[in-house]
């Protein structure tokens, strides 16, 4: 009921409401990662446009894995530290499937709306 | 799947709660490392990296707190924390928590006991009656013809045999009589029990199960006389034959006849009115066990308006209750027709099967309503009072909660961790509550409230914690709210200096609010101590407290009128051998005896106009002196007043002033009776004063009464059964059992021989003035010491808080009466303003309580003013305790806590 999307003060660069699960996910279909790992690399490939704090990323990923969507376990890391990664799941690749087709499907409309000029109705 | 694993992931997270909060730790740990890293390889120092990382963040506990949020096992243990939280704040203040608790006890304990009786009287069907809700009670209300009841009452059996042959919309229906007392065995064995008569099929139509035997065949509630069977219920068959099965078919004597016990109710049923019923009869043996007897010979059952009936109907499936009554009055209707001189429109109505549903009002109902409404507001003021304790504590409770705040918990989490804190005393509160409704109901039963009042059940105990959680809610709401609105800054910054002191005005709201309540409490036990007094110290004629009525219905025994009058002798005789027993004398109508017997009366050369002519008694040598009622003029009936010489009678004042202006009829001679087709005359010897005998409160309703001397009447007039009234040094009723044993001990055939106070026979008359009086002065004496309590502890807090202050003005040399004032200014500020609310409270409100009351003003001053008088009493003694503490502040101290 309360979690990741309501709780922190929502900022002009947070992640559109919603969809941090699905960006987590297709974080992790690449290639397992930790937390401050999956953190980085949105920020990356959004090329700075999202930013998600520790306040949001650690609620979302207990969710994930409580739904089973991901899994985490402690590997050592390449500095020799122990880290916990997270995996993505066989169920969790179908959801991010689903949610992807979903977005996909309303992004599309939704741009067509914004698009939209007299001639065509 | 996903749930499976949610509440898999939450049971680790429960019982492995270490491992879990140390994976986040650690996981934690290792993403601040890695920024920091990261800020570190961007040019940064390991400090400023640390900060900038730290900064970006934010709180980890915070952060820890949004991961935990997610399961749902932190709200389990975040709710168990609370509650272990509590209980340790619970232990370590236990004069607090104690206040708590009492207080609430109280309110909940009072509230739970009076509902009880709503309960009863208003919610709950009798136990024992299956689907109750297709039940119905019916009334027939006639305004014309020989039988009237324009408040909607009772009709006859005639009535019943209509209904149940032509109303179609029910599914069945019963006849009932009202209760009558019968013996149970003869002599000194015997006991009186409570029956009632019944159409043969009542049990069946209220779907009532024998718990053994069987009820009654259709052709046992026919021929009269023909079946002699009756059904026990189960608390009579236990407590009366020990609850063994061999009862069926067992004979004993019900009022000297012996009557087959064919079976026994379900356990709890005791009929469904509210006195407890312990045996059945078919209406077909009323008469012959000489409960409801007719002189006609004809079968009472036949004659219309012979004997009141009730009823009782079950709806067919389907069918609603407005529309069976019309079917009902139409059937009713087409049967007036043969019956020319009733009603020929009667009108039916039917209602629910809870005892307080009636036709007309009762004032038990109405005091029982009024009561409610008394004890919630005694809880009213007891969850202000715990309102205030708890505004008090959260104030010392600022800095713990300015930390909690500062740390990042979050204002709902800590919103919750109060009202946790507040449902957990006040389901304590509500235990305690318990225990005192237990209490208060024992108190209860003193009066007749209904069987199943008072009884700890699972409803009585779900009302309880229905009704603490409520409490605790409406208690805990507004000190909740107000802590979390602590500013943490201020609040850590603050010491105990002057300047800093708290608002506390909710607090002070809450006391005027107690004060007023607790007023308008005081104001009504005050009316309705008035109205008790003035009801006890009416002069009814008699002298009500020192007087038995001994009763025995000798017919039952088969006894002649002379070897009555030969009994009644050797009974006056006996008793005169009892200690304590003053004189006996017997008499036919004793005072309130709920019947009376009217004749005409004519006076010899003076046109008297009396509606209901004289009401007849007859009285035995020295009744008036046993009975205590002073005589005016002449002589009283004597023991020469026999058969043989001149029959002489004794009017009261009453019908004195009807017969003459000055009311000196003394010589009088007045045909009476026979004497009024035969001739002769009756001589008029002695006037007394005029008896109540109808209604103790209402003096118009008794009737102009003539009191024939017994001895000499004529054995052709059957008035019934004479009692013997019963004179004793001091309270009667603590003699009533030798009495009894006395007159029992006579003859051993003698049937069971009832004696009782004659104050029994007016307790309905005086019981709601007495219930009132004694529930209103209770409550009002919880509310005024829960509102002198809650005065007692804003005062003593405000002496506290400003006990520095003080110190500096005792210093700079201010007297000790202007310390004394300040606090007494304000302590009495809220006393003045509540006294005001609660004056006009009262003042709008006892209106209502008028028909309640008796030979008072419902705006009666004496207790508007003796209620403020006394408020303000216990509000000063509230006030001075915590001035004088004022005054003893030593400045020194005082100044040294600084």
């Amino acid at each position: 009921m309360r979690g990741a999307d309501v709780a922190p003060q929502p900022k002009p660069t947070d992640v559109v409401q919603g969809t941090l699960h699905m960006l987590i996910l297709k974080t992790l279909a690449l290639e397992p990662m930790h937390g401050y790992g999956i953190g980085v690399r949105l920020e990356q490939i959004s090329k700075g446009v999202f930013q998600v704090n520790a306040g949001s990323l650690f609620p979302a990923l207990r969710r994930l894995e409580r739904d089973g969507l991901i899994t985490g376990d402690w590997r050592v890391t390449a500095n020799n530290r122990r880290a916990k990664y997270y995996t993505i799941s066989a169920e969790g690749r179908a959801s991010l499937r689903r949610e992807a087709r979903d977005w996909e499907v309303q992004t599309a409309a939704i741009a067509r709306i914004l698009q939209a000029s007299l001639g065509e109705l | 799947m996903r749930l499976f694993n949610r509440f898999a992931g939450g049971l680790r997270g429960l019982f492995r709660h270490k491992n879990v909060e140390r994976e986040l730790d650690d996981e934690l740990r290792d993403f601040l490392e890695n920024a920091v890293e990261q800020k570190m390889s961007a040019g940064m120092s390991h400090e400023a990296a640390t900060r900038a990382a730290r900064a970006e963040i934010g709180s980890l506990a915070a952060v820890k707190d949004h991961v935990r949020d997610v399961g749902w096992e932190t709200f389990v243990e975040s709710v168990w924390k609370d509650v272990r939280f509590t209980f340790r704040m619970v232990g370590r203040q236990p004069v607090f928590t104690l206040a708590v608790i009492a207080t609430l006890a109280l309110g909940i304990g009072g509230t739970t006991a009076i509902f009880t009786v709503v309960d009863a009287l208003f919610l709950r069907a009798p136990d024992g009656i299956s689907d109750p809700s297709s039940v119905r009670k019916v009334f027939i209300k006639r305004d014309a013809g020989s039988v009237q009841t324009p408040d909607g009452g009772a009709g006859s059996w005639v009535d019943y045999v209509t209904m149940r042959d032509h109303a179609h919309a029910f599914a069945g229906v019963a006849a009932f009589l009202y209760p009558e007392p019968v013996d149970l065995g003869r002599g000194a064995g015997a006991q009186r029990i409570l029956s009632d008569v019944v159409s043969g099929e009542f049990l069946q139509v209220l779907g009532v199960r024998p718990a053994i035997g069987r009820f009654f065949l259709p052709e046992e509630d026919g021929v009269p006389g023909a079946h002699p069977v009756a059904v026990l219920s189960h608390a009579a068959w236990q407590a009366r034959f020990g609850g063994t099965a061999d009862i069926l078919g067992k004979t004993p004597l019900i009022n000297g006849v012996p009557i087959e016990i064919i079976g026994v109710t379900q356990k709890g049923f005791t009929g469904i009115g509210d006195e407890d019923i312990e045996l059945w009869v078919p209406s077909a043996m009323a008469e012959h066990l000489h409960i409801h007897e007719s002189s006609t010979g004809i079968d009472w059952r036949a004659i219309a308006p012979m004997i009141a009936v009730n009823y009782v109907v079950r709806l067919q499936p389907g069918v609603r209750h407005d529309v069976a009554s019309l079917r009902a009055a139409d059937a009713m209707r087409h049967a007036a027709e043969a019956e020319p001189e009733l009603d020929p429109t009667p009108e039916v109505s039917t209602t629910s099967i809870v005892l307080a549903a009636m036709p007309y009002k009762s004032r038990a109902a109405d005091l029982s309503l009024w009561l409610t409404v008394v004890a919630g507001l005694v809880l009213l003021i007891a969850c202000a009072n715990v309102a205030n304790l708890l505004l008090a504590r959260a104030v010392a409770r600022r800095r713990e909660l300015a930390i909690r705040l500062s740390l990042g918990a979050g204002a709902a989490r800590l919103m919750r961790q109060y009202l946790t804190e507040s449902l957990v005393l006040a389901l304590l509160g509500g235990a305690a509550g318990v225990v005192v409704a237990t209490w208060a109901m024992g108190l209860m039963r003193q009066f007749p409230v209904p069987p199943s009042a008072g009884r700890i059940d699972a409803r009585l105990l779900l009302f309880a914690l229905g009704l603490s959680i409520v409490t605790g809610l409406l208690f805990g709401v507004v000190p909740a709210l107000r802590s979390v609105r602590v500013d943490p800054v201020h609040a850590l910054k603050e010491s105990r200096a002057i300047g800093a002191l708290t608002r506390n005005r909710s607090r002070h709201v809450l006391v005027v609010l107690q004060i007023s309540l607790s007023l308008a409490l005081v104001v009504g036990a005050g009316l309705f101590v008035r109205s008790l007094r003035q009801v006890n110290s009416i002069h009814a004629g008699v002298d009500l407290n020192r007087l038995l009525v001994a009763k025995a219905d000798l017919r039952l025994a088969g006894y002649t009128s002379e070897a009555r009058d030969q009994l009644y002798e050797a009974a006056i005789a006996r008793l005169a051998t009892v200690p304590d027993v003053e004189r006996a004398a017997s008499v036919h109508f004793e005072p309130f005896y709920g019947a009376s017997y009217g004749v005409g009366w004519r006076v010899p050369g003076r046109q008297v106009q009396m509606e209901h002519g004289a009401t007849l008694n007859l009285a035995g040598a020295g009744y008036f002196e046993t009975a205590g009622t002073r005589l005016l003029r002449g002589r009283t009936i004597q023991p020469t007043d026999v058969r043989g010489t001149e029959p002489v009678a004794v009017v009261d004042e009453k019908l004195a002033r009807l017969m003459a202006d000055d009311g000196n009829v003394v010589g009088f001679c007045v045909p009476i009776f026979k004497q009024m087709r035969a001739g002769g005359c009756t001589r008029i010897v002695g006037v007394v004063e005029t008896q109540r005998h109808w209604y103790l409160e209402d003096q118009s309703k008794s009737y102009p009464m003539v009191f024939l001397a017994r001895a000499q009447m004529p054995d052709a007039i059957d008035f019934g059964v004479p009692s013997l009234l019963i004179r004793t040094h001091g309270d009667p009723a603590g003699h009533a059992a030798a009495v009894r044993a006395a007159l029992q001990g006579l003859r051993s055939d003698l049937p069971f021989i009832t004696v009782r106070p004659l104050t029994k026979l007016v307790e309905r008359d005086v019981l709601p003035f007495r219930l009132g009086a004694t529930l209103f002065s209770m409550f009002g004496f919880v509310a005024l010491a829960l509102a002198a309590v809650g005065l007692y502890g804003v005062l003593g807090y405000f002496v506290t808080e400003r006990t520095p202050e003080i110190g500096i003005r005792r210093t700079l040399g201010a007297p000790l009466h202007s310390v004394i004032g300040l606090v007494v200014r304000q302590g009495m500020l809220p006393v003045g303003i509540g006294l005001v609310f609660g004056l006009a409270g009262a003042f709008a409100g006892t209106r209502y309580l008028s028909s309640l009351l008796f030979g008072i003003e419902p705006r009666d001053p004496v207790s508007f003013a003796g209620a403020s008088a006394f408020l303000v009493g216990v509000a000063l003694i509230a006030t001075l305790l915590p001035a004088w503490r004022a005054a003893r502040v030593d400045p020194m101290i005082a100044l040294r806590q600084e």
